[in-house]
């Protein structure tokens, strides 16, 4: 079966900025984190570049934006960045972990 | 209908570790084998407020003869059986709902507790993992025990407190633990639902001193038996720890949002480890050498 991207990420990920729900319990532990949603009850693990990634979701930067600031801090492309960026906003937007402003999460059939 | 009478009948105390029991039986052999098996627990009385009152009653269906047992836990009903071998695994049982319900102001999770050298050690795992088989063999060389199916986790001090309920050992461990020279179960047979035969293993019957205290969480094991494996440690993130511990929490309610605040603060300051678990000798070798005594 061949994946596909959702279809968002790669066509308004240049200018939504991805920020994190507020109501999410966040718990750090040496660079990593679990995430607890009190709305679903599910919790999450990140490890130490997804939980980077998260804590940029500031509302603020855009994924390009967030792309760009992780080649600054890990030995990574910019290409290889943004993928991973993309990726990782749809999969916690569709977990209900990040307020997507302006924007709804839409995957081609 | 269900006869009335063990209220008849003097209860029996007991005081396992943080928790405080009470029994009435009305089954001989029932109370002989609990009081056997807790002997060592055994209290004049336990504190009328905490304390969890058990009860077995039975009544016999007039027109056909045969008996039903019924287990009460704080005066409600909440499990029957009609084979009588099936009674002290259900009652063994509804303590555990009882203290599920009841101790509440614990952070309770599905795993063995044991302490070594002063640290506590849980070892979180689903039921058939094979805990109460690798707690009775790790108590076998001198670790001290809390208990083989709960981690009460203080919440104030993310402290273990013991409750050294006897281990039960399923029927496919029991050629394992008579290789210790345990004198398990005492050639007693019961039968659990869906788990088949299973014995008690009181844990004074495997050392004089068997029981720790309080003791800070300073490892934390997640054991997974692999049939004919060899056994291996393997370290896990923190993190992964805590949302593993996650789904062996069984008070979740208890502590709503904080349950996984709490959990990741337990994990801040322990070693974490998953654990393919094999023979137990070799098993119990591994982990010897991994944690500090």
């Amino acid at each position: 079966m061949q994946l596909e991207y959702p279809h968002w990420t790669t066509c308004q990920s240049d200018f939504i900025p991805p920020r994190r729900c507020v109501e999410v319990i966040e718990n750090e532990l040496h660079g990593e984190a679990t995430l607890f949603n009190p709305q679903n009850g599910n919790t999450h693990h990140l490890n130490q570049t997804s939980f980077a990634i998260w804590r940029l979701c500031d509302g603020r930067m855009s994924a390009h934006g967030i792309a760009e600031h992780l080649t600054t801090i890990f030995d990574v492309r910019f290409e290889i960045a943004l993928d991973h960026v993309e990726q990782l906003v749809a999969l916690l937007a569709e977990s209900e972990l990040l307020d997507i402003p302006g924007g709804e999460i839409v995957v081609d059939d | 209908m269900i006869k009335t009478r063990t209220k008849g009948l003097k209860p029996l105390h007991f005081r396992i570790g943080a928790i405080d029991l009470s029994l009435r039986c009305e089954l001989d052999q029932v109370r002989r084998d609990f009081s056997e098996i807790y002997g060592p627990f055994r209290a004049e009385n336990t504190d009328s407020i905490s304390s969890i009152e058990m009860e077995v009653r039975s009544d016999r269906r007039m027109w056909c003869g045969t008996r039903r047992y019924h287990i009460f836990g704080d005066d409600r009903p909440i499990g029957r059986s009609r084979r009588r071998p099936e009674v002290m695994p259900y009652l063994e049982w509804g303590i555990n709902r009882q203290v599920i319900a009841r101790r509440r102001e614990f952070l309770q999770l599905h795993a063995a507790s044991l302490v070594r050298g002063g640290a506590g050690v849980i070892f979180a795992a689903s039921s058939g993992s094979g805990k109460s088989t690798l707690a009775a063999g790790l108590l076998s060389r001198g670790w001290k025990y809390l208990s083989d199916e709960f981690a009460l986790i203080d919440t104030e001090t993310r402290r273990l407190h013991p409750f050294p309920k006897a281990l039960c050992i399923k029927s496919g461990s029991f050629k394992v633990v008579e290789g210790l020279n345990l004198p398990h179960w005492r050639r007693r047979y019961y039968v659990k639902a869906f788990k088949g035969r299973v014995g008690y293993l009181c844990p004074y019957d495997v050392s004089d001193r068997p029981l720790a205290s309080l003791s800070p969480i300073r490892f934390i094991v997640f054991p997974k038996y692999i049939d004919g494996g060899r056994p291996r440690l393997f370290p896990l993130s923190r993190a992964q720890a805590a949302f593993e511990l996650m789904r062996y929490v069984m008070n979740p309610e208890a502590h709503g949002c904080r349950t996984a605040s709490l959990l990741a603060d337990v994990a801040r300051h322990a070693v974490c480890f998953g654990l393919e678990s094999g023979p137990l000798e070799p098993t119990c070798d591994l982990i010897d050498s991994i944690l500090p005594s």
